[in-house]
């Protein structure tokens, strides 16, 4: 630097600037129709590329055909919970059993997106059956370990597009959006359905291009898991499950919480209990079902289709009676 | 069933940043809000409200990361504002050694206390009880204000090109603070002179036809490299070492130290892209930091094509103070190492880097050595010529030097780079994690290779942009696509403003 030039006001003038932007107009429109494309695809071909997806469209039909199709004499029922629920619950069956053995017509539907746990669920009620006024009469939520301890979800994307979770600020704040970064994130996922979805392009394109993807992230995490687990220490809290069911209780929803069979045993923390007891929710035990044997869990985590009657039945036997009796008050309360 | 496939471990053990507060990341929605409202109030302003507007936002930024070491970068800033001027109106040789020390000891200062005290008296606590003298040294718990290495170089830079008369202090604090805190370059480089970036600090911005083309290709290349390479790589990476070594194959190791060297390429030099591209459409011509290092051929190539900024910065304040190459050979080799001990060192208070930094310099004198001896030998110099197998074959060569002394700079310690070395040289198992490090590499990384293949062997960047538009739009929604459709588990901070 040999002398210090002093300033002159000399700003870019209006034409200049638009002048270097038209310079690349074309390349910034075809970013936008490349974006407008996947959008498209994502919001009204999303079915076709995931049967998730297809589900989560399917939230109001599902709440709806419950309401509306059911007789009125039928126990209006709804499966509530993720994967596990999904291939471990067999609704036929379960209807059959239910009605054959313990004479109760019942109404059944299953709500389990991939993938997710209480905080999730919390919305799914909240929007698809509660502020929809088209509550069940009995939610049975399927669980295992820690999904319905207090944690934000792991889809917050999905929560914006899919679950109506926007439209309720103090428990996303309280419970999901910690931060600044994760708040315009979920702000943009509610209005694109590319941007709630994207992980799902990622897991499957790495599945199919990839050899050995699956095995190998199994593998990392495995590893790590025991590398990890003595220095994990996690705080247990059960404020959102306490308030899932104080909104059931408003509508005069009985809940069961069903703790599933899983592989590898897992035990029921003291504040969980707690909370059972302290709330008019019930817990049924079916963590160990005579006859299910590991191998029946086809990937490690999911029953097959011998394991899911197996479990399907024991349940029907565990909560019969439950409902049986739950509808029978139901009718005496009747005016 | 895809849904099933869950990274929830992995991604609690991202790497983590420094910082106390939220940080504003560049690969961060909060940042790109942020540049905008900046961007939009900077064009309404004439020349000064700029540097007014460029100071707040400057500071704004770096308040985000932790605003009680906003404090360090004013007090460098006052001080060597203060310092250049005395040394420039100061004619007595004495007094401009004062100053110009006085400078040095405050920004060396600020550094060794907040970077290496606590390593230094943990290491001296250790030495003495090993000979059986106690000291009493207060371990403290310090903080590292993120970006520190960098402002305090570039401060640094200041005043001794001011001592030398190699540049002519500012007036205007102002001018000279926006120099420090410019917050593009702030936290993670490039480091740059004040030869060449003061007087564009100092004069109206202009802007030229291809600006804009060109800051938008450089912030596209840039997120690219963070988002897709190096986020992505960081998950493997930190699953591999902190996965205990006796779990793992000599072939994991291999390719997790692969997949190092790309993390830590595309998160760094993805950040100076970036950084020169918001500067670009500010107005700023920032340096080059990066040209595609892991295309060289030699280790002195290696160093003129990685951080090129610091490397620059070490040769001229450095390895020229020291001697350079004027008195004899094995001062050369001296000088050689002690450059790249301390430019270790520069990048961390660990014994990793400080071996890190030697490995480099072993190998640079090494290379020095063989090249003067091979002139000496033939009598010539050497062949300009490099057949396309031979230049790949030194490519090849040098990459794997430069992954053997990465492998080094990510272990925790000596002791895990040792084992994981010792890992290496046993089981050669084809895992599935093998498996997936590489598909992942050739998935994320691959495009990047051959893009700088392709620049590196042909095309220059410049004709990149002679490329009819449709091409390029589709090449960067191929990129944004991926930056959305392919992020990590975890957006991870970036690896340099750990230094």
């Amino acid at each position: 630097m040999e002398s210090e030039i002093e300033p002159q006001a000399n700003i870019i003038r209006p034409t200049k600037r638009r002048r270097l932007f038209r310079a690349e107009f074309g390349v910034l429109l075809v970013v936008l129709v490349s974006f407008l494309a996947l959008e498209s695809i994502f919001r009204f071909r999303g079915e076709i590329l995931s049967k998730d997806i297809a589900h989560l469209n399917s939230f109001d039909q599902i709440s709806r055909n419950l309401a509306e199709d059911a007789h009125p004499n039928e126990l209006r029922t709804l499966f509530l919970g993720n994967s596990l629920t999904r291939y471990g619950i067999n609704q036929e069956l379960f209807t059959q059993i239910i009605e054959k053995d313990y004479h109760l017509p019942i109404k059944t539907a299953k709500m389990n997106p991939d993938n997710t746990a209480l905080a999730d669920w919390f919305y799914a009620y909240q929007t698809y059956f509660k502020k929809a006024g088209r509550p069940p009469e009995v939610m049975i939520v399927g669980f295992e370990g820690n999904h319905l301890r207090d944690a934000p979800s792991n889809h917050l994307d999905r929560l914006a597009y899919y679950y109506g979770a926007g439209n309720d600020p103090e428990n996303l704040d309280r419970f999901d959006l910690k931060t600044l970064e994760q708040k315009i994130s979920f702000q943009l996922c509610r209005v694109s359905a590319a941007m709630a979805n994207r992980d799902r392009l990622q897991r499957r394109m790495l599945d199919k291009v990839i050899p050995q993807y699956r095995e190998g992230m199994d593998q990392l995490n495995g590893r790590l898991q025991i590398a990890g687990s003595s220095s994990r220490k996690e705080q247990i809290s059960y404020e959102r499950l306490l308030k899932f069911i104080a909104l059931a209780e408003q509508d005069d929803v009985q809940v069961i919480l069903v703790a599933m069979p899983v592989p590898e045993f897992y035990e029921f923390d003291t504040p969980l209990l707690e909370v059972v007891s302290s709330t008019s929710a019930q817990l049924v035990d079916c963590r160990l079902i005579p006859g299910l044997t590991n191998d029946m869990f086809f990937d490690g985590l999911h029953m097959d289709e011998q394991a899911s009657r197996i479990y399907t039945t024991a349940l029907a036997e565990k909560i019969g009676l439950d409902l049986k009796l739950f509808q029978a008050e139901k009718i005496a309360q009747f005016p | 069933m895809i849904a099933s496939i869950s990274w929830p471990f992995i991604a609690q053990n991202s790497l983590s940043c420094t910082s106390t507060t939220a940080p504003m990341l560049f690969n961060s929605f909060t940042f790109w809000i942020f540049y905008a409202l900046v961007l939009m109030l900077y064009f309404v302003c004439r020349h000064r409200a700029q540097n007014v507007l460029l100071l707040i936002a400057s500071y704004f930024f770096y308040g985000c990361w932790d605003w009680r070491f906003l404090s360090l970068i004013a007090i460098s800033t006052i001080i060597d504002y203060f310092v250049a001027l005395k040394i420039d109106s100061s004619k007595i040789a004495w007094r401009r050694k004062a100053f110009v020390t006085l400078s040095i000891c405050t920004n060396l200062g600020i550094l060794a206390f907040f970077k290496y005290y606590g390593f230094f008296a943990t290491e001296l606590i250790t030495l003495g009880q090993s000979v059986g003298v106690p000291l009493l040294l207060p371990t403290l718990n310090i903080i590292l204000p993120v970006g520190i290495s960098f402002y305090t170089f570039q401060t640094m830079s200041y005043t001794i090109d001011v001592y030398r008369g190699d540049c002519k202090p500012t007036r205007s604090l102002l001018d000279f603070a926006v120099y420090v805190s410019f917050f593009p370059q702030l936290v993670a480089g490039p480091i740059e002179r004040a030869s060449h970036f003061l007087p564009q600090v100092i004069q109206p911005r202009t802007y030229k036809e291809g600006d804009f083309q060109v800051g938008l290709y450089l912030i596209i290349l840039g997120l690219f490299k963070k988002i897709v390479v190096a986020d992505n790589m960081a998950v493997l990476v930190n699953a591999i070492f902190d996965t205990p070594t006796s779990q793992l194959t000599g072939l994991e190791v291999l390719v997790g130290v692969y997949a190092f060297a790309f993390q830590i390429y595309g998160d760094f030099s993805g950040y100076s892209a970036i950084a020169r591209g918001i500067s670009k459409w500010l107005g700023f011509d920032l340096m080059v930091n990066f040209r595609r290092p892991y295309f060289a051929v030699d280790p002195s190539d290696f160093w003129r094509r990685w951080h090129i900024s610091l490397s620059q910065w070490l040769r001229d304040y450095l390895y020229i103070p020291l001697g350079g190459n004027r008195h004899g050979e094995l001062m050369t080799y001296r000088n050689l190492m002690l450059t790249m001990l301390l430019g270790g060192l520069w990048h961390g208070a660990n014994w990793t880097f400080i071996v890190w930094g030697a490995l480099h310099g072993a190998l640079l004198a090494g290379y020095r050595y063989f090249v003067t001896s091979k002139q000496k030998h033939r009598g010539e110099e050497p062949a300009q010529y490099q057949t396309t197998l031979l230049r790949c074959g030194k490519m090849f060569l040098m990459f794997h030097f430069v992954c053997l002394t990465w492998l080094l700079f990510r272990a925790e310690s000596i002791l895990q780079a040792w084992e994981m070395m010792m890992v290496m040289t046993g089981s050669w198992a084809w895992t599935p994690t093998v498996s997936l490090i590489t598909g992942m590499l050739m998935f994320c990384a691959g495009p990047l290779l051959l893009f700088e293949a392709w620049l590196e062997f042909g095309t220059k960047a410049e004709e990149s942009f002679q490329i009819h538009w449709s091409w390029r739009g589709l090449a960067y929604s191929y990129a944004l696509m991926m930056c959305l459709c392919f992020p990590p588990p975890v957006a991870s901070s970036f690896i340099y403003f750990q230094f």
